[in-house]
């Protein structure tokens, strides 16, 4: 067939649509397409850089690395905080046990039968709460002191400039909005109005009530668009504006400090305060970038055992390495299991906070003893650093004994988790996501087994549990949206305790650590 | 810099060229995203969508037709995407959902020219801007909104009438046309 026949037909059937098109578009559907064919807005710049990490993701590498750095800083905290104990204690002392202490202690070698009983030295328990009340006393009125003087100094004018830079913000975001530049609307008024009766009179009035943000301030080009009447304050202010509206025309913008300079008049200031009150951010917003997640984390756990105070076993024990050699100890499962609520902050970040509760758990090995036998704990003097051992008695053994035990090393606790998502990759079906946070946490129960000074027995002391810890997590996952519209994340995790199980008193340190995969289930608000 | 080389570029990811006919076409797509969504961020993030499409699609563009009809199609066509995933979307299309809508004195807007009108359309209920939108505006036809939306072709017909009648009321209300104009604007909503 020849080509110029098919270009032929092709603009036969053109013409014919577009003649349909005529003959059935009537006058208010040919205004409203008139009308609307040349409105433009203008968008942010966000929107191109969302469509330009979009197209050329290879590029994204920054962010990547601010990500990591952010993961690296959160863990470099983390261990920071625990090196405390090791780092305030003084050089040691001779670990030889105190003559006085042991004349005043009474020795009960012949307990009740509850193979579980332990008994704690009373006299050195009392010398050492007295020491620590003094400690405590002096340790509170150095905070105070150095609490009042950050007062005085840095907190103070922080605040202020923080308050000043925020105004700062506000005024040049609703003063941009003046200065930003018109967009010049082509609408061919005179011909609507001869076709329609367009009336445009009220329009300073309009531009009060301008309803769209401040990106989109039209310039009224057309002949109809003058002003008749309403002289009210809304005039004041067109009046007013006037310069900076040619400003804005001319494409000159004018800087900071010539904004900061210029002092707004009555007018100004009112357009302003309307123009804030009618640009209010959407509430409607806020619940469309909310979700609820929850979650569950099955985990096998760990533990790293570690001397806080360097000392060596008393009595030539016979294992002198790291605590964790001393111990025959095996993962046990773990889990997590929480609620958050996960706002977006833009495309790719979400942060979310809830509760969680968090089952911790290993465990340790020890030989059944037949008796009762009394051993002792190392554990850090408080005031001085040094190392002092409190006397237990225990029937579990590390190396020597009967029948070999295992003993349940587990805490349960209530976390606060607060974290960020970063969007790696993904479309709307599927994504890919990295995440990092923080686990305040609450020890509610648990069970504290201390390996004993020469490292031949267990001694079970909860109350060695410290109250509060915290847990820093990392994670990727997956995140598919179902057709119901619920997101399934799935994606492997590590946590990672970042205060010892046990109080500073004792003198090792026990980091826990999990590796997990953590399944959640996301649904929008 | 000219179409065809801000074409070329483009399909060859280029980000100056991409740049350049985003800067060229976005203004006049937000406008039309604008219309369809419930406020300013929602467009934008329409915009977004149907832009990255135009990019990732932008080979199979044939040179036939104008390069902002091609892209504006697209864009609106992400915009039914998007919308169609609302849930209240689905409701909003269908008549039973639709009857004894009102529109108060107080939710139309004060604006001038192209935006008055813009912003009387977005005040529309959900289903009726919807279709309006497409039928008088993009040039569609009841059968291709009934295919696009999901609904019969009778009832795209039905939803465009009322949202006719809503609208104009609601521009006599406002000053933007006459009475007496009104009338003359008949029903010829047969495409």
């Amino acid at each position: 067939m020849p080509a110029f026949y098919l270009e032929n037909t092709k603009l036969k059937l053109l013409f014919v649509k577009e003649m349909e098109n005529n003959f059935y578009r009537d006058d208010f559907e040919q205004m409203l397409k008139d009308t609307t064919e040349e409105f433009r807005m203008y968008p942010s710049r966000k929107v191109w850089h969302s469509i330009y990490n979009d197209l050329h993701p290879d590029r994204k590498w920054p962010s990547f690395a601010v990500c990591l750095l952010l993961l690296t800083a959160i863990l470099y905290i983390g261990i920071a905080n625990n090196n405390n104990i090791s780092k305030t204690a003084v050089p040691l002392i001779a670990t030889t046990l105190n003559a006085g202490l042991q004349s005043t202690a009474p020795v009960y070698n012949n307990l009740p039968g509850n193979n579980n009983y332990q008994y704690k030295n009373n006299a050195t328990n009392l010398v050492q709460k007295n020491r620590q009340v003094i400690l405590l006393a002096s340790q509170e009125a150095a905070t105070n002191n150095q609490s009042s003087n950050q007062q005085e100094t840095g907190t103070l004018p922080a605040t202020i400039s923080g308050e000043i830079v925020s105004a700062n913000d506000r005024y040049n975001s609703l003063t941009s909005g003046i200065f930003a530049p018109a967009v010049l609307e082509k609408t061919n008024s005179t011909s609507l109005e001869k076709s329609f009766n367009i009336s445009t009179v009220p329009v300073v009035n309009d531009i009060l009530n301008e309803s769209i943000t401040e990106q989109d301030v039209m310039k009224a080009n057309s002949p109809g668009s003058s002003v008749n009447g309403n002289e009210d304050a809304a005039v004041m202010a067109e009046t007013s504006m006037s310069d900076e509206l040619q400003v804005a025309a001319d494409n000159k913008f004018p800087s900071t400090t010539q904004l900061s300079e210029h002092s707004l008049s009555v007018g100004e200031k009112a357009w302003i305060e309307d123009f804030a009150f009618h640009n209010l951010r959407n509430p409607g917003k806020w619940k469309t970038n909310l979700s609820f997640q929850y979650y569950i984390t099955p985990s096998i756990g760990y533990r790293h055992l570690n001397k806080n105070n360097g000392f060596e076993p008393v009595n030539g024990s016979l294992i002198r390495t790291n605590g964790d050699d001393e111990v025959t100890q095996q993962a046990a499962p773990n889990f997590e299991a929480g609620a958050v609520m996960v706002l977006g902050l833009s495309k790719r970040l979400k942060m979310k906070s809830g509760l969680q509760f968090n089952l911790t758990k290993y465990n340790t090995y020890a030989h059944d003893l037949q008796h009762p036998t009394q051993t002792t704990v190392p554990m850090n003097d408080s005031r001085s650093g040094n190392l002092r051992h409190e006397y237990y008695n225990t029937t579990y053994g590390n190396v020597l004994g009967s029948n070999l035990s295992k003993l349940n090393n587990q805490t349960l606790q209530l976390s606060l988790p607060i974290g960020i998502d970063y969007r790696v990759a993904g479309n709307d079906k599927i994504k890919w996501f990295m995440g990092a946070g923080i686990q305040p946490s609450y020890i509610m129960s648990g069970n504290a087994y201390l390996i004993s000074s020469d490292n031949k027995n267990f001694v079970q002391d909860d109350a060695m549990l410290r109250k509060w810890n915290a847990s820093a997590t990392v994670e990727t996952f997956v995140s598919i949206k179902t057709p119901s519209g619920i997101d399934i994340n799935v994606g492997p995790q590590l946590r990672y305790q970042l205060l010892s199980t046990y109080s500073k008193r004792y003198s090792y340190t026990e980091k826990l650590y999990n590796f997990g995969v953590k399944i959640g289930v996301t649904k929008k608000l | 810099m000219t179409e065809e080389l801000m074409l070329a570029g483009s399909i060859k990811n280029n980000a100056a060229a991409q740049e350049e006919l985003y800067n060229r076409f976005s203004p006049r797509m937000l406008g039309v995203c604008y219309r369809f969504a419930k406020n300013r961020e929602d467009a934008e993030d329409m915009l977004q969508e149907g832009f990255i499409k135009v990019f990732t699609q932008l080979h199979q563009y044939r040179n036939e037709g104008a390069l902002e009809g091609w892209i504006r199609r697209i864009v609106v066509h992400t915009c039914i995407n998007i919308l169609k995933k609302n849930k209240k979307f689905s409701e909003s299309v269908d008549l039973i959902h639709a009857k004894g809508i009102h529109i108060r004195e107080d939710m139309i807007p004060s604006i001038m020219q192209a935006k008055q009108v813009v912003e009387c359309i977005r005040i529309l209920p959900l289903g009726y801007r919807t279709v309006l939108n497409l039928y008088a505006i993009e040039g569609f036809s009841h059968k291709e909104i009934g295919t696009l939306l999901d609904i019969e072709e009778s009832t795209s017909r039905s939803q465009y009438t009322r949202a006719k009648a809503m609208l104009e009321e609601i521009l006599v209300k406002k000053n933007i046309i006459h009475k007496s104009r009104k009338n003359n604007f008949g029903n010829a909503s047969s495409r």
